[in-house]
Order: structure tokens, then sequence, then C-alpha cells
């Protein structure tokens, strides 16, 4: 080095230092915000802290307890977190609930971003610990707690689904479901300091608290299924017009939560004794809501959108599309199957004949051969396609692809409405709005509480008034006899046949309603829709494929 | 409350403590001297090494005999000096710190803030005071003898156990200065943090009305604090005088007393601070049977699936019961009656009535069959899970006279209590329900000692640990350098620490190994262990973690690697457990589990961990005596 | 021992007691896994006796250092013995008597003059008064007695030196090692330091320094050894040592050169005033070089007894 060298090396250094200054610039510029407070950019590393939404929101909110905790274990966040959870766990073993609750708290400050954790640990609490207590009152504190560890992550992590959704569901059913959903829904309903709380929880949102979407039946107090179905609509909200991703859960059950909140929360009014207009109001409303869900976009598993509605509309397209093919190779069908009865044996075309009302003497092993039969006789479209005079090929089998990419759409959207057990729903609303049904209901109420008094005579009474309107409303609804209904009248037949016992009286002089709800089997072996033989055989005839034909109905895309 | 060992009286405790110390010191003083024979014979040969090692043992006497008071305490305050140099002081600072922001880290919703506060001002404690023990204690005679400072020590007259003991004495000088400290602010952080009172939450002319016309006022207070209390105020005649009064029920683990004074215009209400929060209590205990449903005596009740076997479980609408032996209850500790709290819990197989509690029923029992009144008429009781329910039984109490038949009312001192011993029957009523109940989970309020006593009892298990700690970090440092020592004292406290689960990963790995799993009966019947770890010992582990390889399956190795492995940690774990086992638990010196649950630290318990702590510390310092007087200091 | 038997020297009274003793005192440093590493002092044999100063001279090395702590105990011989009053170099009871300068004063820098030597005082279980009392004697005795209050960490380095030979004085020791006491100090420092050693001597106390400074060893040391790569190279009375056995020197005056032969002859013949006549003095300067060269030429011992 030359004489020159202490100068030429700071200047150096002082270059270095500069030039490594802009990677850190663009690394760590601080994130800047445009006037409505959404992000417009920043460095690196503020940018990537938006993208995967671990940036703890404004900069009032940061919170000193979780950072100095983050920066005391000098980057040991994990193995900390471990240790915390593995003591945690052992608090809970030993049964030392103080300790397991702070140490919970612990571990979430240090990890606010780990929705896992609060999804975890918030079940832990609700759930697994409250039932260690023996007294109600004391689970129901360990709800809350559960609940309110919830409302913290939500506020380490704005709009997130997840927990959102995760809150409402304990709101909503961990207190109404629970087996002391009873003194659970009423302490909910008078715990006004717990309505701070979660008040102050839902500020932001667009129905809070004292809106009226929150207040039930009882005194305009609030009620757990519709504060839990709010913040179901926060989270759908964050969904819809965040375009936050809900990760692995399902968007059919997701989306559902919020009519279904109504629903339940209908249901348990009429629980607890508010019929006549208010429970039909109720059902009215949750009806409503249930419609709305069938319009909503649902992404599905085979990347399509669809809305369960669409099924309504689609059934109409296909009968049409159908026709029209028949109408292009005409005799053609009933020509095949025609051809495959003469293939058929004689045992197998007596069972396929037999009329409608002998079909019920037969056996098990009858049914299976009228199915077989069934599957024999069924025609595919490509079939059909296939028989059409060489100057209509083309056009049938455009036609053919068409109507299979109908009922491929039509076939999924059945089955995502099965899941949701969807058109049991949309019926139940409608029928629990019936004056039949309400008086049904009422009726059945008093029984059960005049049973529950021992008096039987009059719980006799009320049953059988009830029984009278639900004969009524069955009659007009039929699918009632699936679900949850079947389940609720035969625990209601259970005591009206106790009270007769206790009477005296062997035989129910209300035969009818035993009759068929003693008579098991599912409701669709007799009535099953008109497409299933149709659909018969050709599920993986046509590969899944969402056309561009103009009468489609577009795939819905998600919002944005 | 959990209390999950258990405290035998110091004088049962003394004499087996007393032999199996000296067992213990005799086999290791032997084994030392073999050792440092076999030693100094590599070195001098057989008879050189036996006149060394004779003549070292034999020095030790006068020497530890002519220790003189002034150079400890001279060493004592040169050790305290330098302590302060190294700005012992911060650590105070940072305790505050951590004081100033504690609410910040502290459940603020939990039920029992008492319980939190105090294991958060004890904890913080311990570490701080621990740590920097650990630190001034091993680096001090490394650095003086790196500084060659020690060269103008140890040319006086000074013998090692005084440079030892001086340094100790020293450092555990500051240590109790800085617990003292921490002591009075954690003491005053704890009470003052949770003070609050409430005000009530009606106007007090509409609760003065109300008094008036029905006799009472129901109401509940502010919402404060994260609770708020509901309470009934009544109008009483105390000593003479008509007051309105009443007792809030219990929130967050404590109640307030409130009063009203004045009529009219002048009336005031006053709210107490929270009260039964920070207690003292000292129970009495009874030695617990179970019995099975058929009345039968069972070891240890009914399991009803619980991974944590602390609580026997009996079957309700059965014969089953728990029966708890009081050995001493005299008329002049109760003189109106047996102030009982239970901590029962309840296990149910059906829902049964969800509102209430499980019934449940107590019965005092007279021991000596043959007497007039066997037993008194049963109490009844709704079991209240992790709440204590306190049941005072009155002195006068009805039972079945044997010969007439006839309930009377007795007194039970005179008629059930033989000797001093009471058996208390407890029961469940409820057919198919099952009360859970262990050995500290029913006992007798005998009386309630100062909290602030009891608080500095919690402390003294501190500061018996900062001894232990410094002792330990003094005799390493007599031998290894200052960072070493460190490392290797800190190693061998979290060994000790962690001793359950080195015995039980101990007993894991013997699992494996065929030959000696009769080793495994015994370190598991030594601690009575739960269960025994998977994923075997140090090595293994070391393996499974990168691999990703469950812990409840075998080992996926070669054979002949899963051989080597496992052979290699029954040694290592083999010294693990020898040093784990060798220090005494420092998390029995630990009180603060009392201290937080409101129990009188026993004072046989307290005057055990002297004892222990002593007698360990008297081994570190000859230990390092030894070391220090075979060291080259100069080298 | 032919090397070891002390030699007739004038002035020592060989009845007095012995204070020192090495017999073939060796050292050895090991490595950590016990290799030989350095062969520090081989089998040194020394006496050292009351009342006298004896001067342990050497480069560098030599094991000057190691055979002042041998004697302290600081070290463990390897084979041999260091006694001292009598009994082994170990023994605690020795160092009541025993004040020991260190090379370097080692001290405690956060302690004032007067903590360091009540320190030191406590360690010989002196009572308060007597401390005080010794304290005040030696702090004036160093001429530290204003700067008593002061932390030794700001004392320069010759007030460090004299604070260290205070805490070596405090017991008021019968024999005193100096490890390099003149080191660092200035000429002035140096020359009090020398005038305190000898001082001491004639209170009747017995010192063992070590030094490379030759003319401080010179100037105060009644007997030295010269130690060389842990071999004892020469041992004897400083007198003895530097006089040039095999020749004589005469010192006269006002002599022409005729008259000088003929005084010569006359003196053998009359006797003539003779100023002086002795042998020609060597420096230790030239002895020391002398015999590190020799030591170098033909390694080995040489240790000779005159």
């Amino acid at each position: 080095m030359n004489q020159n060298s202490p100068i030429i090396r700071k200047v150096v250094y002082l270059s270095a230092i500069a030039v490594l200054m802009l990677p850190l610039y663009w690394l760590g510029q601080p994130a800047s915000y445009s006037e409505d407070r959404t992000p417009e950019g920043g460095g690196q590393l503020a940018l990537l802290r938006m993208e995967n939404q671990l940036s703890q929101a404004e900069l009032g909110e940061i919170d000193p307890t979780s950072e100095s905790m983050k920066l005391a274990t000098l980057g040991l966040r994990g193995p900390a977190a471990n240790f915390l959870w593995n003591k945690a766990m052992k608090y809970q073993r030993r049964k030392n609930w103080d300790a397991l609750s702070a140490t919970v708290q612990q571990i979430i400050r240090l990890q606010p971003n780990f929705l896992g954790v609060w999804e975890f640990q918030s079940h832990n609490l609700t759930y697994n610990v409250s039932v260690d207590f023996d007294d109600y009152r004391h689970r129901y504190t360990w709800v809350k707690k559960g609940i309110d560890f919830l409302c913290i992550g939500n506020r380490y992590n704005h709009d997130e689904p997840r927990l959102l959704h995760y809150t409402g569901w304990f709101i909503g059913q961990k207190i109404g479901i629970a087996d002391e959903h009873v003194e659970f829904r009423e302490l909910f309903r008078n715990d006004q300091d717990y309505h701070d709380v979660l008040r102050k929880a839902m500020r932001d949102f667009e129905h809070d608290m004292d809106s009226q979407d929150a207040s039930g039946r009882h005194n305009r107090k609030p009620d757990n299924w519709l504060v839990g179905r709010l913040w179901y609509l926060q989270a759908v909200r964050a969904v819809d017009s965040l375009g936050k991703s809900i990760r692995k859960k399902s968007p059919l059950v997701f989306h559902a939560d919020p009519a279904k909140s109504r629903m339940n929360y209908a249901d348990a009014i009429e629980d607890e004794g508010h019929f006549g207009e208010v429970a039909q109001n109720a059902w009215a409303r949750a009806g409503k809501e249930w419609e709305v869900y069938a319009d909503h976009p649902i992404p599905t598993s085979w990347g399509m959108t669809i809305k369960l509605n669409l099924a309504d509309e689609n059934r109409r397209r296909i009968n049409e599309i159908q026709e029209h093919l028949e109408s292009l190779v005409p005799g053609v069908k009933d020509r095949i199957i025609k051809r495959r009865k003469e293939d058929l044996s004689e045992r197998e075309l007596a069972i396929w004949n037999t009329p409608e009302d002998k079909q019920s003497e037969f056996s098990a092993e009858d049914w299976y051969t009228r199915h077989l039969v069934g599957q024999k006789l069924s025609v595919s479209h490509t079939q059909l396609a296939s028989q059409a005079p060489e100057s209509k090929r083309d056009d049938v089998e455009q036609i053919v692809r068409r109507l299979n990419r109908k009922l491929q759409l039509s076939r999924r959207v059945r089955s995502y409405r099965q899941i949701v057990n969807f058109d049991y729903w949309r019926t139940r609303c409608i029928v629990e709005q019936t004056m039949e049904a309400a008086k049904a209901r009422e009726h059945g109420y008093k029984g059960m509480k005049h049973f529950n008094e021992a008096e039987l005579e009059l719980a006799r009474e009320q049953f059988e008034e009830s029984w009278k309107m639900w004969l009524q409303v069955i009659a007009r609804f039929p699918q009632l006899k699936s679900g949850d209904t079947r389940d609720e009248l035969l625990k209601q037949m259970q005591s009206y046949k106790m009270t007769l016992t206790h009477l005296g009286e062997e035989q129910p002089s209300f035969v009818d309603p035993l009759e068929w709800l003693d008579s098991t089997g599912p409701i669709d072996t007799k009535n099953p829709p008109s497409d299933m033989i149709l659909n018969a055989g050709e599920s993986t005839d046509e590969p899944a494929s969402s056309g561009a034909d103009d009468d489609d109905p577009p795939p819905v895309e998600p919002k944005k | 409350m959990t209390l999950d060992f258990e405290i035998t009286p110091f004088g049962d405790w003394v004499g087996i403590a007393l032999l199996s110390f000296g067992i213990t010191v005799l086999i290791g003083a032997l084994l030392a001297a073999f050792l440092s024979y076999v030693f100094c014979a590599i070195r001098h040969g057989p008879i050189e090494a036996f006149y060394i090692v004779g003549q070292t043992g034999a020095a030790a006497i006068p020497d530890f005999i002519a220790t003189s008071p002034r150079r400890v305490i001279a060493i004592a305050r040169l050790a305290a000096k330098e302590a302060m140099r190294r700005r012992v002081w911060v650590s105070l600072v940072v305790f505050f710190i951590v004081l100033l922001y504690a609410q910040w880290f502290l459940d603020q919703g939990s039920e029992h803030p008492g319980k939190l506060h105090i294991a958060f001002v004890m904890t913080a404690t311990s570490y701080l005071v621990l740590g920097l023990s650990l630190f001034l204690s091993t680096f001090s005679l490394p650095d003086d003898i790196k500084n060659r400072t020690i060269y103008t020590v140890v040319t006086k007259p000074v013998r090692p156990n005084e440079i030892v003991m001086g340094r100790i004495l020293g450092f555990a000088g500051i240590g109790s200065l800085l617990i003292l400290v921490m002591c009075l602010a954690s003491l005053a952080f704890v009470v003052r943090g949770l003070h609050h009172t409430h005000t009530l939450s009606s106007d007090l002319n509409i609760i003065l009305q109300d008094i008036e016309t029905d006799g009472f006022w129901q109401g509940q207070t502010t919402f404060d604090h994260h609770h708020r209390h509901s309470i009934r105020l009544e109008r009483k005649t105390i000593d003479g005088e008509s007051v309105i009064e009443g007792q809030t029920d219990l929130a967050m683990g404590h109640v307030h007393t409130v009063q009203v004074t004045g009529d009219g215009e002048d009336a005031r209400v006053i709210i107490s601070g929270p009260e039964d929060q920070l207690l003292a209590r000292v129970p009495m205990f009874g030695e617990l049977s179970f019995f099975a449903r058929d009345g039968k005596p069972s070891k240890e009740g009914i399991n009803v699936g619980e991974e944590w076997g602390y609580r026997g479980y009996i079957e309700g609408g059965s014969l089953g019961r728990f029966e708890f032996d009081f050995p001493d209850v005299k008329a002049k500790d109760f003189p109106d009656g047996l102030p009982f709290e239970l901590n029962i819990s309840v296990f149910r197989t059906h829902k049964g009535t969800i509102t209430r509690g499980i019934l449940g029923t107590i019965s005092l029992v007279n021991i000596d069959p043959n007497s007039e009144y066997v037993q008194s008429s049963p109490i009844h009781f709704n079991a209240t899970e992790f709440v204590v329910d306190k049941k005072f039984i009155p002195r006068k109490i009805g039972a079945r006279n044997r010969k007439t038949g006839e309930i009377d009312e007795i007194d039970l001192f005179d008629e059930l209590v033989s000797d001093g011993k009471l058996r208390v029957v407890i029961q469940c009523s409820e057919r198919g329900q099952y009360f859970g109940a262990a050995q500290r989970d029913v006992y007798l309020r005998a009386a309630d000692q100062p909290f602030w006593s009891n608080f500095i009892k919690g402390f003294m298990g501190i500061w018996l640990q900062m001894l232990i700690v410094t002792t330990l970090g003094v005799t390493f440092s007599t031998l290894l350098s200052g960072p070493v020592a460190m490392m290797v004292s800190s190693g061998v406290i979290v060994l000790g620490l962690c001793r359950g689960f080195i015995d039980q990963v101990f007993g894991g790995v013997l699992d494996k190994n065929n030959v000696l799993s009769f080793l495994r009966g015994i370190v598991m019947r030594e601690h009575e262990l739960e269960g025994v770890a998977h994923g075997g010992g140090p090595l293994e582990s070391i393996i499974r973690i990168p691999s990703q390889q469950n812990v409840m399956i075998d080992l996926d190795a070669m054979p002949w690697l899963t051989n080597i492995v496992q052979f290699v940690d029954i040694g290592l774990m083999a010294v693990m457990y020898a040093v784990a086992n060798g220090l005494p638990n420092l998390g029995r010196l630990n009180n603060s589990v009392f201290v937080a649950q409101g129990f009188n630290v026993d004072n046989s318990l307290l005057a055990q961990q002297c004892l222990t702590t002593a007698a360990c510390c008297s081994v570190l310092i000859v230990i390092s005596y030894f070391c220090l007087k075979t060291r080259e200091i100069a080298a | 021992m032919e090397a070891a038997t002390q030699p007739e020297v004038k002035g020592t009274p060989e009845t007095s007691e012995v204070i020192l003793e090495t017999r073939n005192l060796s050292k050895v440093y090991r490595d950590f896994w016990g290799r030989q590493k350095v062969r520090a002092l081989k089998a040194l044999d020394l006496e050292v006796r009351k009342g006298e100063i004896f001067g342990l001279l050497g480069p560098n090395g030599s094991g000057k250092s190691t055979t002042i702590k041998l004697l302290l105990g600081l070290l463990f011989p390897t084979s041999g013995h260091a006694l001292v009053f009598g009994k082994d170099a170990t023994d605690v009871s020795n160092k009541e008597r025993i004040g020991y300068l260190p090379e370097e004063s080692y001290l405690y820098r956060f302690l004032n003059a007067d903590e360091t030597l009540d320190f030191y005082g406590r360690l010989f279980d002196m009572s308060a008064a007597k401390r005080k009392e010794r304290i005040d004697e030696l702090l004036t005795m160093v001429g530290l007695n204003n700067a008593r209050r002061r932390q030794l960490r700001e004392y320069s380095k010759g007030m460090t030196r004299r604070v260290g030979l205070a805490s070596a004085l405090i017991n008021d020791p019968d024999l005193i090692l100096l490890d390099e006491p003149t080191t660092g100090l200035d000429p002035i420092g140096t020359r009090e330091m020398k005038d305190m050693i000898l001082r001491l001597r004639d209170e009747g106390k017995t010192i063992l320094m070590c030094s490379h400074l030759l003319a401080d060893v010179q100037d105060v040391c009644d007997r030295i050894a010269i130690l060389h790569q842990g071999e004892l190279k020469e041992l004897g009375r400083v007198d003895t040592l530097l006089t040039v056995q095999d020749s004589t020197q005469i010192r006269a005056d006002g002599l022409s050169k005729e008259a000088e032969e003929e005084i010569l002859a006359v003196i053998e013949k009359h006797g003539g005033s003779l100023l002086s006549i002795e042998n020609p003095r060597t420096t230790l300067e030239e002895l020391f070089l002398k015999i590190v060269r020799e030591s170098e030429e033909r390694p080995g011992r040489r240790a000779s007894g005159r």
C-alpha cells in the first residue's frame, strides 16, 4: 500500500457503506399507505409482510408485549413456543387451568400470525377445558375464554376469514348446541359485561353488537346464534370483498353458516317456547338468507365456480335439449330399449314390469334386480347419437356434448346440494312458516311440558293436537319425513307413547303418524328423480369440460 | 389445589435423611480416595501414592479446624466488593423493569390473578437471582487465577476451604440482599397489583329503600378489573348495633365486604379491598384411604381415564367412599367446630342435573367401633369442582346412639374423637357419578398465618436454591475456567431441575435393553414415575430429530448402529441420572406452589429444605477444598 | 553432593539457621495429556540462611520464578523437595512468616491502599488495632500516606509496586521473597527499593530475590545463584564470585617507569609503601555473560563450589 492508503481506505469504506445502504433501503423501507389506508408500497420486507399478511396492522396497534417477547427470545421463537406448548400440555394434564390459560396467552404473543395456534388453543379452551368443570357457569366462563382468545386473534390477524368463522362457530354452535345450551344461551343473553367485550371486538363490523341483527327474541337481548352469524358474515365479507383465502375450509359449508345460524336461531326460540309470528318471521328470514346462499358463487374442487340454485334453471334447459335431441332421432331410443328388453330373462322382465303399487312386495333381491335392469335399459346420449342418421350426425353429436356437459354440471350441483342438505332446509324454512307447522310445534311443546310435569291427560291432548297438525304438514311436504324433523318427531312420539302407556291406553288413538314414522326406508327409492336412469352408466362417459356454448350457464367467476 | 408431594414430619425425616446422607458421603469419600489413589499411583508409584493421598486427606482436618472467621469474612467482603464491581445491581434494575411491565404479561382475565401474580414474581426472582449467582460464582475464582491476584492470597496463611467459603459467603450475601429487596418489592407488587375496590351498581337511596321494604337488597357491584360481584345487603345486629352489611360472592378468587354506615343523608358505602385472596392457610391433613363399591379397601380408587393419576375416584350410590383419618384433632384447637375445606373433583358418566353439583355426604366416624356413638348423621353437600368448598361442622352434631337407636345431639369432641383421632368419611350419593380426591384435597383449616410471612418463606426457597447454585458454581470454578465452569454448573442445574424427565428417559432407554431391564425396575420404583418416556437417549434423539422419526416406533437404522447408539445412550443416561440424582432436588426447594395456592409453607418442610441445603453445601465445600488444595495455582 | 556443599564464606555464620532449602528440586511442565513440555528446573540444591540476601540470577526462562513459586507452594515439585523453615513449602503455617512480592503487583484494583492492606492483614488473622497500626506504619514507610484512599487502578506503576511491598510486609515476615523487585521503577525508586532491602536485612530478615537486573543484585545481594535453562551454574558470595583469583592487582602513585621496576624489586626485597595489592575484579555482567556462553556451548551442569 502506498502512503495514501489510509485516505483511500476510508473512502473505500465510506463508499462500501453507501453501497450497502442501497439494498438495505430496498429491503427495509417501511410500508407506505395511500389515503384510504391501503398499502401502496415500501421496501421488500414490508411488501413481503403485507403479502403474507404478517404486518401488525397500523403502527399505533403494535403490541409491546408481543414485540418484547419476540425480541427477548432472540430469534428462537419457534423453540420457545414449542417449549411453552409442552408446558401448556402439562398444565392441562394436571388441570392447572390458570397456568394453562396464561401459557397459551404467552405462546400466542410469540406466534401471533400462526393461525393454527389460535384455532387449536381456542378450541382447546372452549371445548376441552370447559367440560372439565362440573359447574355449568364455570364451563361457560371457559367457553368465553376460548372466544375471547379468538377475538384477540382477530385483532392480530385482520380479516382472516377462518378465524372470523371460527369465532362465529364458537359463539353459535358451542353455546347453542352444547348439553348445557339452555343455560349457556341464557347466560350469554344476560352477560352484559361480555356483550361489552364483543361489542369492542365487533366495532368494525358492518352489523355490530347493537344492530337489530344481533338481538334475539328475549327482550331484544343479543342471541348467540345471531351474534355468531354476524361473525360469519364478516368472514364471508373478508372472502368476497377482500379476496382472502379460507384455505382448506370447504367453501360450501363456509358460506352456508350465516343462513344456518338463522335457522338455528329459529329452531332455538321454538325450543324455548316462542311460537307464532315471532318464530315464523325467524324462519322467513332464514329462508330468505338460504336463497341468498343459493345464489352465492361457490368455488368447487374441480376448478369451476357454481351456484346452488343453478340446478333449477339447469333442469329446465336439460329437458329442452333432451326433447330436442329425441326429436332429431325419433324413435331411436325406444328401438334400443326394445331390443335390450328382448335380451332380458323372464324374471327380470317380470320385475321390471311390476306396477308401482305392487312393488311394495319386493324383496331386497328384487329391488336389486330391478336396479340392474334399469341400468341395462338405460340409453346414454352417446349411444343415441351413434344411431343418428349420417346427415344429422354432426349436429346430434354437438347437442349430445352440450347435454352431457349440462348433465355433469347438474350432477355436481346436486351432489353439492346434498352435502348441505340444501333441499331439506329450503323446504323446512317454507314449512315452518306455515300456520299448521307453527301450531304443530306449539302443541308439541306444550305437550312435552305437560308430560314433564306429569300432567298426562293434558299432555295427550296437546300431543294429539300436534299430530293432527303434523299430518297436514307432512301431507303437504313429504320431504320432512327425513332429516332432523323426523328425529324430532320420533322423540315426541316416544313421549306420546309413554303418555299413553301411563294412561293405560295400549293402542294409540292416533295411528297414522306412528305408521309413517315407523315405515322406515329412504323416500327416494319410490320416486327416483327422472334423470337418474338417464344418467346411469354415463357418469364417466365424458370428460369434465366447460365449453363455450352460448346456452351453457356461464361459469361464475369468483368476485375479486 | 394440587400438592403433589408428601411432607413428612421433620422428626420422622431427619433420622433417615441423615443416615442416607452419611452412607452416601461415606461411599463417595471412599470412591474419591480410591480414584485419587489410582491416579497418584500412576504418577508416583503405589507406595508414594498411598502416602500422598493419606497426607492430603489427613491435612484436611486441621485445615478445617483452623478455619478463621476473620479470614473467611475478609474474603467474603472482597467477593462482595467484586460482585458490586460487576454491577449486580443491574439485575435489580431489570427486576424493577420487569415488575413495571409485568401487567402486560399476566393473563388479565385469569380466574385466580393472585396465583399468577405470585408465581410470576417468584419465577422472575429465581431466574434473575439464580442466573446472577451462577455468573458471579463461576467467574470469580478463575478470574482471580487468571489475573494472578490469587497469588497474593494463597501465599498468605489462607486455607483453601477459607477461600471457597469466603467466596460463597460473599456471593450469597449479595444474593441474599438482592432476594430481600426483590422479596419486598414483590410483596408490594402483589398486594398493590391485586388491590382494587368496586362501587355498587345501584344508587344508595334505592338500596336503602329496598332494605327498608324487603329487609335486604340484592344487586351487583360495578365491573372493575375484569370482573364484577353480586351481593346481598342485609340489616344485621352486631354487638347491639344495627348495621347494613354483606359479603360479595367469590369472583376471581376473592370477596369484598360491604358496609353501609350512617343514616339518611350521611349514609355511605364502604367496600373493602379484596379479601380471602392472599392467604396462608395452615392445613391439617388426614390420611386418605379408598374403598371400592363393595366396601372393600382399594389401593388408589378408580381411574376414570385421566392421564394424571393424582386423584382416585369412588363410585356414587355404592359403598365406595373416601376415608380421611385425622391424627390429631383437639378441642382446644377447634373450640367451635371443625372448619373443613373440600376440593372434591367430579366425574359424571351421565348428564344428571346440569344446573347443580353432584350430591355427597360427609360423616364423622369414631375409629373406636365400640363407642356409644359410632358416626354422626351424614351432612349433605354439593360438590363444587375446582373451587374450595368450605364446610364448617359445628361442635354439636346429631348422631345415632348405638344402644338406644335415638338420634341425640352430641359434642363431637366428646363422642366421636377418640385420642385425637377422627375419621371423616365422604361418599357420593348419586348413582353413576363419581367423586375424585387426593390426599391433599380434604383438610382442616387449623389456622391462618399472615400472608407476608408465608411470602417470605416462599422466598426462603429461592434463597436456598441460590445458596446451592452459588456453592456449586464456586466448586466447579476451583477446577475449571470461568465459562466452562458456568456451562458445567448450568448443565448440572438443568439436570437437577429435569430430574423426573431424566429418570423417565433413563427408564425408557433401559426398557429397550433386556439385559439391563432389571435396572429399569429399580429406577422406576425408586421414583414412582408415571410412565416411561419414549424416543430414547441423547444419541438416539440426535438421529431421530433430523430424520423425523416418530418416537413411538423403534429406531429405523441399521441394527448394528441401533445397538451402538443404544449402548452409548445407556452410558450417557447413567451419567445424567447419577448427576441429576446426586444433587438435591432444586425443584423441591421451590415453595411457590404453596404460596400461590394460599397454603402456609410447612415449617417442618422448611427445616428439611434448610438441612438438605446445608448438607449439600458442606459436601460441595469439602469437594472444592480438595480441588483447590491439589491444584497448582500457578500452572 | 559436591556442588551443594556450602562454601566457607566469611561473614555468614554457617551455624545460623537454614531458612530455605531445596533438595534436588525439579519441575517439569506438562501439557494437558501429561506429555512433558518443558523441564523448567533441574535438580536444584540451595540453602539460604537466616539474615542473608540471596539473589537468584538468570536470563528470562531460566527457572527463577519457578523456583520462587515452588518455594511458595504455588507449584508442586515434580521431584525433590522445597523446604521453608524446615517444613514442606506447601505447609500453611509457613505462610505466617513469609512475605511475597510478586513479579508484577497482582492486586485487587478495585480496592484502595488502605483496603488492600487491611484485607491482607485480615488474612493473617490480625486484630483490628494491630492492623491499623501496621497499615499506618507501612504506608508511611512506602510513602503512600497521601494516596491511601485512592483506588489502586489509579496508581502509577511505582505506587502499585510500593503497595505491593507494603502488603508483602504486613505480617512483619521473617523471610521475604522478592520477584524482580525493581522492574518498572525509576532510578530513584530503584534506589529506595535497594535501601529498603538492605534495611530489612539489617532488621534480621532473610531475603530471597530474583532478578535479571545485574546491577541491583550486585549492589544488595550477599550471595547469588546463577541459573540458566533450569540449571544452577554458579553459586556463591558476590565478592568471591567477582574476584579473579589467579591474578593480583597493585595500586601505587608517584612512580616513574624505572621506579616501578625498581619498586617491584624493592618490594620483593624491602617492602616499600605498597598501596594495594589485590586480585583484579571482573563485573557481574562479564561473569554472567561468560557463564551463559559457556553453558550454551557445553550444555550440562557446571555449578562451581567457589
